[in-house]
């Protein structure tokens, strides 16, 4: 499967250790990692270890809160972490366990950040099962999408 | 919660190629019937029937029996759910590493 569900890039000119402060650093974290400036973030902890937790809450301004907390699975400073990612009820994607890959690598221009989310199940949390089925879906998503 | 329920039952049953397969071969949108989704896939009828009782039980697929012919046809519903996960979590993430980046700016 050459796809392989959310997959963002971007190259921000600043060294791999800055860039991975603002995902270790809770003082950091609080200051950007929202989807946008009008949703506010409180973090309501984080302790980056492994098999430390986080728990982030998200304001938006229609009123609504979203809690996402997680573990963290795997850290190599500067180059890599990654965590469980599973919202809180009564968000309409409670309960749908997922995991982030952030990966950083030396550009020309400072440091290219990798984030990739994937989903996935209790039932099937292997990595044969984890290995681009969401591009699958995403693919079919966007048939049914182009369709109607 | 039901809907949670839903939408792991949705993600559990398209963690299959096979069953992915037959999403595809249902996508033009008219039904078949599990005769003609055997053939297409080469497996043995019991476990084609496998497959599409996961699927009928993830609501991807609804089936009609016509006499002794059961027909599926896929339903839309529980793909635009999950789509609206992966989506969601595009937007998320887009924004936040456009956020990301002005924090660094403004460190700088």
């Amino acid at each position: 499967m050459s796809t392989q569900g959310v997959k963002v890039r971007r190259t921000l000119a600043a060294s791999a250790e800055r860039v991975f402060a603002a995902f270790s650093d809770a003082a950091l974290v609080a200051r950007w990692l929202r989807p946008s400036p009008d949703v506010k973030l409180t973090v309501l902890s984080l302790d980056f270890r492994v098999g430390g937790a986080y728990r982030f809450a998200y304001d938006v301004p229609t009123g609504e809160r979203m809690i996402v907390g997680g573990v963290y699975r795997e850290i190599r400073k500067p180059a890599r972490i990654v965590f469980t990612w599973l919202i809180e009820p009564p968000d309409v994607h409670a309960g749908i366990e997922s995991e982030v890959t952030v990966s950083l690598s030396a550009t020309t221009g400072g440091t290219e950040v990798v984030i990739r989310h994937d989903r996935f199940g209790r039932a099937d949390a292997n990595d044969r099962h984890r290995q681009g089925w969401t591009g699958a879906l995403e693919n079919l998503a966007a048939h049914f999408a182009a369709r109607h | 919660m039901h809907r949670e329920s839903v939408l792991d039952r949705t993600f559990h049953a398209l963690s299959d190629p096979t069953r992915r397969a037959m999403i595809h071969a249902l996508a033009g949108g008219e039904s078949r019937s599990a005769g003609e989704l055997g053939q297409r896939f080469d497996s043995a009828q019991p476990t084609i029937s496998k497959h599409l009782k996961v699927l009928e039980r993830a609501r991807l697929v609804e089936r009609t029996v016509e006499g002794r012919v059961h027909r599926f046809r896929l339903r839309q519903e529980p793909l635009q759910h999950a789509g609206g996960w992966i989506e969601r979590h595009r937007r998320f993430w887009t924004g936040a590493l456009g956020e990301l980046e002005r924090l660094l700016m403004e460190d700088q």
